[in-house]
């Protein structure tokens, strides 16, 4: 438990955390009992409870990719990358465009799989280049400003983005025809419980790259001088990293993640609008607080979590679903609380925050 | 002079880039139905785009020969990079996915003739390039006698801002006709005079008694400037004349930006005042609605009187935010920003799915308005009950403007502004930080429930889809662009992030778009903002900054 | 004609934002020297060295490295060049492990044997490097943590080597120890700037030694004879 008084004195302190455990356990008991009179009663059968969870764990996926490149780019520049989320959103898009040509060609028939691949090359790619311009026009002109102009950049870029989106591609849902992709369409049954293709795409395709970026960031070559540049600018200047570069390749992967997320929900929600990166982008943002921003595994755990919690809480605690954004907030409130720097968070707040 | 070649590419693909955003935008193509001076106005704005990257090419080449080098080769890349898009979007399927590009105007940016007019294009582009290496290399103009003409100080402001009014005005009027032009530059003065009253806020003009009540002036007692005085009075008398003078929409349009000056006075205690980074300020706003609506809707029964309602709604809104100011104010930065901003989105959640309080997506109606002597004020002397709002949310402002000035240079403003810049070493000098993080918070909150209240008798029903992050995120662009910590510059901020766009009706579609792009490049230009808080106002540093780390190479 | 000394400063001005740090700063530094820069607090002395490497762009003068312009060379372009830095108060990767450290030393180098020997040099410079090569840099204890800014600065390879106030904040014994460790660098053919507050054992190290007072140079003479200057045994030799 991080203390941050320094000055206030022991009774105080003492009086704060005694708040905050009682506060602790009675939250905790009031949703132990909750939680307890749902199993009691057998609201739910075993079957939904699995289907929640599968769900979940699909959805906190997506959460924890995009929460990642909420991280890493807060991690070397401490900036909220608002627009993250209409990154995300226009990966989605160019998606759609190149699944749509391939139908109408034709070429979908005959290569599914090929047509699933480059899809999301295209949505990555489109993606990455949307990253690369916003770290260049909108952000990198503001270098070592004070912490709130590359936050209302970030916000103007969204704004922008997402609005040019609508403008240009107009407001009409474009649909992604997940049900004529063999392979994708449908599910497989385990028992009771059905799971969507599209889920188990997800899932595999998501843990993969995770362990694939958690070997980068930590055995690369690219990846030590991320965190060498994260830690100290200067010094790693000194080393011969160029910081501009890394900082860039930086928002490149975290594009790249993004759009990989978009064409994900874009298969599995069978549809696209200007407007599919908000939410999801608040989320994410939320999951890699919760999990300790900066903080790579912190922003994959967030993820899960918030996934998890918000497919399962409504059932878990019998509230209706329209809640479940309740949920994330009100958790995202509670661990704060408790854990002013997120679960995985290092106590940097000082320094940083 | 082959030095000067490649980097005038660059800012030739960013023109070319500039360009072909507007036409994918539509805004060409909504452009070209307006002629200036016989010229479609959407392809004169592309050619312009492309001189002005022959201008910033050349002006970065040394050498007559060599600006004219840059410029050709700027234009050239900009035409050839619009050329080749619009090539590309005559690939069959690809101008159905850009809604706004219809095929015949494409084909009419190729001058009808495709592969050919693509070349021509370029070489168009190029010519133009040119021109602007002509531009960039003839002498600067002599602009001296402006400055000396203009003096100093506040004479300057209102030469500059009568100038601009003018050129706004004439803009406007050979874009969009008269009415527009007018009521643009009603607003523009309006502005220039919102922002000599909050000039004078900062004055002490109180009545001794009030000033007893208030916390004492910092800046200790000053004389009253006769010269202010007076601008104070004809603002008074344009306040009142001018709500009677015009029509409904101009009332309308000036009451929302009243109601977005409340807010923006309270957001910019927190966030300018006390550096806290609030992204669901808009949840006050709804808090003080609702609470109007509720209390003096007779759906809910209750049906109390607008005047009633309005402290209630304040009250409530307020102590809301001292609530939600007890567990979250020990997180810091970021940390607070993103709880803000979901407590933001828990409120409205609620306001949609508690159907039995808030009558849910159907939202309340027939919200009180305010009445004297049960006779319904408006009827009896105005003609339009806007004209009431006007008056209303003129006072308020002026009221929370007061306040808002008078807290800054009190022992308050200055525990906020010494918490702002280091929070340690305010707590270490006896600062009680929590305690003036809550009075902050509680005192945004009012300002906010003041605001929401009002806003939801103008409204007359209240929906929760008027409560969405935007509405924050308008609020904080607001307080950040007209300036932080600085009561003028909230008026400036309101003015122009809400009454513009109002205004600009022509552009609607492409309001949002150009108020993103605005944004970015306000923050890249002038991040102080347009009215940053003066010395006078704030002893420190003019620009919030939360510990940013000094700039690196 | 002789050829050109391995680092050339030539009349430096540097400002933060207005304010001068460095008013006309000129010296060289031979190949194979140990030159030491002395001066008390905020003469600049941190300064030049961060303007040499490009962290702090001077506003006038010129740098040359073995005859090559520095000027508007970006700062991680400067390593490649031959110039590393040791800077002050060591800053360290502090969430990088000892090895992770030593690997962003030898960032610009491709040469993977090469590297390697680096590698077994410092560990044999520094065996208490070895001993925690997986450990966390920010739990390394001050004087470990010296040896890693200075091992990591070894493992570019430099021709030139900067040195920031190496002593600081060291108990006398890891002094001794440390500045040992700089000979034997400097035996090994770099070539030495040092800035330093203890005058008497840096001056003891170096060839020669330049005394910088509020941003500018006012004395420069051999090592030897500096020690024996009266105007440097009042002002910084002190009691030592």
């Amino acid at each position: 438990m991080a203390t941050t008084s320094t000055t206030v004195g022991r009774s105080a302190a003492f009086s704060k955390r005694a708040f905050l455990t009682i506060l602790g356990v009675l939250i905790g008991a009031v949703l132990a009992f909750r939680l307890g009179q749902t199993i009691y009663d057998q609201v739910w059968g075993p079957e939904v409870w699995i289907r929640n969870l599968i769900n979940g764990l699909a959805l906190g996926a997506v959460y924890a990719l995009i929460a990642l490149g909420y991280t890493l780019v807060y991690g070397i520049l401490f900036m909220i990358n608002f627009a993250h989320g209409e990154v995300l959103m226009l990966g989605a898009m160019a998606g759609f465009f190149v699944l749509d040509a391939s139908i109408n060609s034709g070429f979908l028939d005959y290569n599914t799989l090929l047509t699933i691949v480059i899809v999301f090359i295209a949505g990555m790619s489109v993606a990455v280049v949307v990253g690369v311009l916003l770290e260049r026009i909108a952000y990198r002109p503001l270098r070592g400003a004070p912490r709130l102009v590359p936050l209302i950049s970030a916000i103007g870029a969204s704004i922008f983005l997402q609005n040019a989106a609508l403008q240009a591609f107009g407001a009409n849902v474009k649909i992604y025809p997940t049900p004529q992709i063999t392979g994708l369409s449908g599910g497989q049954r385990f028992g009771d419980v059905f799971v969507a293709n599209t889920s188990i795409m997800i899932m595999v395709l998501a843990i993969i790259t995770m362990v694939a970026l958690v070997l980068l960031v930590n055995r690369s070559r690219f990846g030590k001088a991320m965190r060498a540049v994260a830690e100290d600018k200067p010094t790693a200047q000194l080393m011969g990293i160029d910081v501009n570069r890394i900082i860039l390749l930086t928002f490149a992967l975290g594009s790249l993640l993004a759009g990989m997320a978009g064409v994900m929900l874009g298969f599995h929600n069978r549809q696209v609008t200007h407007m599919v990166g908000f939410m999801p982008g608040l989320k994410a943002f939320t999951a890699a607080v919760l999990g300790g921003i900066g903080n790579v595994p912190g922003a994959m755990l967030g993820g899960f979590f918030l996934g998890l919690a918000e497919s399962l809480g409504p059932t878990a605690f019998q509230i209706p679903s329209a809640y479940k954004d309740v949920i994330a907030f009100g958790l995202l409130v509670l661990i704060l609380i408790f854990r002013p720097t997120g679960l995985m968070g290092e106590r940097l707040s000082r320094e940083r925050a | 002079m082959r030095a000067a070649l490649l980097p005038a590419t660059r800012p030739g693909l960013v023109g070319g880039g500039a360009a072909i955003a507007i036409v994918v935008l539509g805004m060409v193509t909504a452009l070209n139905e307006r002629e200036l001076a016989g010229l479609p106005v959407g392809n004169l704005l592309v050619g312009l785009i492309v001189l002005a990257v022959g201008y910033r090419a050349a002006r970065d080449a040394v050498g007559a020969g060599s600006r004219l080098v840059a410029g050709l080769v700027a234009g050239l890349t900009a035409g050839a990079f619009l050329a080749l898009f619009m090539l590309f979007t005559r690939v069959p399927g690809v101008s159905e996915k850009l809604v706004q590009t219809e095929p015949e105007d494409t084909d009419a940016i190729l001058f009808g003739m495709g592969a050919g007019g693509a070349a021509l294009l370029a070489v168009f582009g190029a010519g133009l390039g040119v021109l602007g290496g002509v531009l960039a290399s003839l002498p600067a103009l002599p602009t001296g006698w402006l400055r000396a003409v203009a003096g100093s100080g506040r004479l300057r402001l209102i030469l500059v801002a009568l100038l601009s009014l003018l050129i706004v005005g004439l803009a406007l009027a050979f874009l969009f006709g008269l009415v527009v032009a007018v009521v643009g530059v009603i607003v523009l003065a309006g502005l220039e005079l919102a922002l000599l009253g909050g000039a004078l806020a900062s004055l002490p003009p109180l009545p001794a008694r009030l000033r007893q009540v208030l916390p004492k002036s910092g800046a200790g007692r000053r004389r009253l400037d006769p010269v202010a005085l007076l601008t104070l009075l004809i603002m008074a008398v344009v306040l009142i004349v001018v709500p009677m003078a015009f029509g409904q929409y101009f009332n309308h349009v000036s009451t929302t930006v009243g109601i977005f000056v409340l807010m923006g006075l309270g957001l910019n205690v927190v966030v300018g005042y006390a550096g806290l980074l609030d992204l669901g300020y808009v949840a006050f706003f709804a808090i003080g609605a609702y609470a109007m609506a509720i209390l003096s809707s007779p759906e809910q029964g209750i049906e109390v009187n607008f005047w009633l309602a309005l402290p209630i709604a304040m009250a409530v809104s307020g102590i809301s935010g001292t609530l939600l100011g007890i567990p979250v104010l020990r997180m810091r930065g970021d940390y607070l920003a993103i709880v803000t901003l979901g407590f933001g989105e828990i409120i409205r959640i609620f306001s949609q799915n508690l159907t039995d309080l808030t009558g849910g997506p159907q939202g309340v109606r027939d919200i009180a308005r305010p009445e004297l002597a049960e006779q319904e004020f408006t009827t009896l002397l105005f003609a339009n009950p806007q004209q009431f709002y006007f008056y209303l949310i003129a006072t308020g402002v002026v009221l929370v403007a007061i306040i808002s000035a008078h807290l800054l240079s009190s022992r308050i403003g200055r525990a906020w502004v010494a918490m702002r810049e280091d929070e340690d070493v305010a707590r270490a000098i006896g600062i009680r930080v929590v305690r003036y993080k809550l009075l902050a918070f509680t005192i945004g909150a009012v300002f906010a429930g003041l605001g929401g209240a009002i806003f939801a008798s103008r409204q007359n029903s209240i929906f929760p889809n008027d409560f969405t992050l935007i509405v924050s995120i308008n609020v904080l662009c607001l307080v950040i662009i007209g300036g932080m910590g600085s009561v003028r510059g909230v008026v400036v901020g309101s003015v122009a992030l809400i009454a513009l766009p109002e205004i600009l009706r022509e552009l609607a579609e492409f309001r949002l778009v150009t108020f993103g792009a605005l944004l970015v490049f306000m923050m890249i230009v002038r991040p102080q903002g347009l009215l940053p808080a003066g010395r006078s106002l704030v002893s420190g540093p003019a620009s919030l900054d939360i510990a940013a780390p000094p700039a690196e190479a | 004609m002789t050829a050109p000394p391995l680092l050339e400063v030539r009349d430096l001005h540097t400002y933060y934002d207005n304010i001068a740090a460095l008013r006309g700063v000129s010296l060289t530094v031979s190949e194979g020297e140990i030159v030491a820069l002395i001066g008390a607090n905020g003469a600049g002395k941190s300064t030049l060295l961060k303007s040499i490497t490009g962290l702090t762009p001077p506003r006038q003068g010129e740098i040359f490295m073995e005859g090559r312009r520095l000027n508007g060379v970006p700062a991680h372009a400067v390593v490649r060049l031959g110039v590393a830095m040791v800077p002050e108060g060591r800053q360290i990767f502090g969430r990088l492990s000892v090895y992770e450290n030593l690997e962003m030393g030898a960032f610009t180098r491709t040469d993977t044997d090469a590297v390697q020997r680096s590698f077994d040099r410092v560990f044999e410079l520094f065996p208490r490097l070895a001993e925690r090569r997986e450990q966390i840099g920010g739990t390394l204890s001050g004087g470990e943590q010296q040896m890693l800014a200075i091992g990591r600065a070894i493992m570019a390879a430099p021709r030139l080597l900067l040195l920031d106030e190496p002593s600081m904040g060291l108990a006398p014994i890891l002094v001794q120890q440390i500045f040992r460790t700089i000979r034997e660098i400097n035996r090994e053919g770099a070539s030495i700037l040092l800035v330093e507050q203890n005058a008497n054992a840096a001056l003891s190290l170096a060839n020669r030694g330049y005394v910088l007072r509020v941003g500018q140079i006012v004395i420069e003479d051999a090592a030897e004879a500096l020690k024996e200057n009266k105007q440097v045994k009042e002002a910084y030799l002190g009691g030592h």
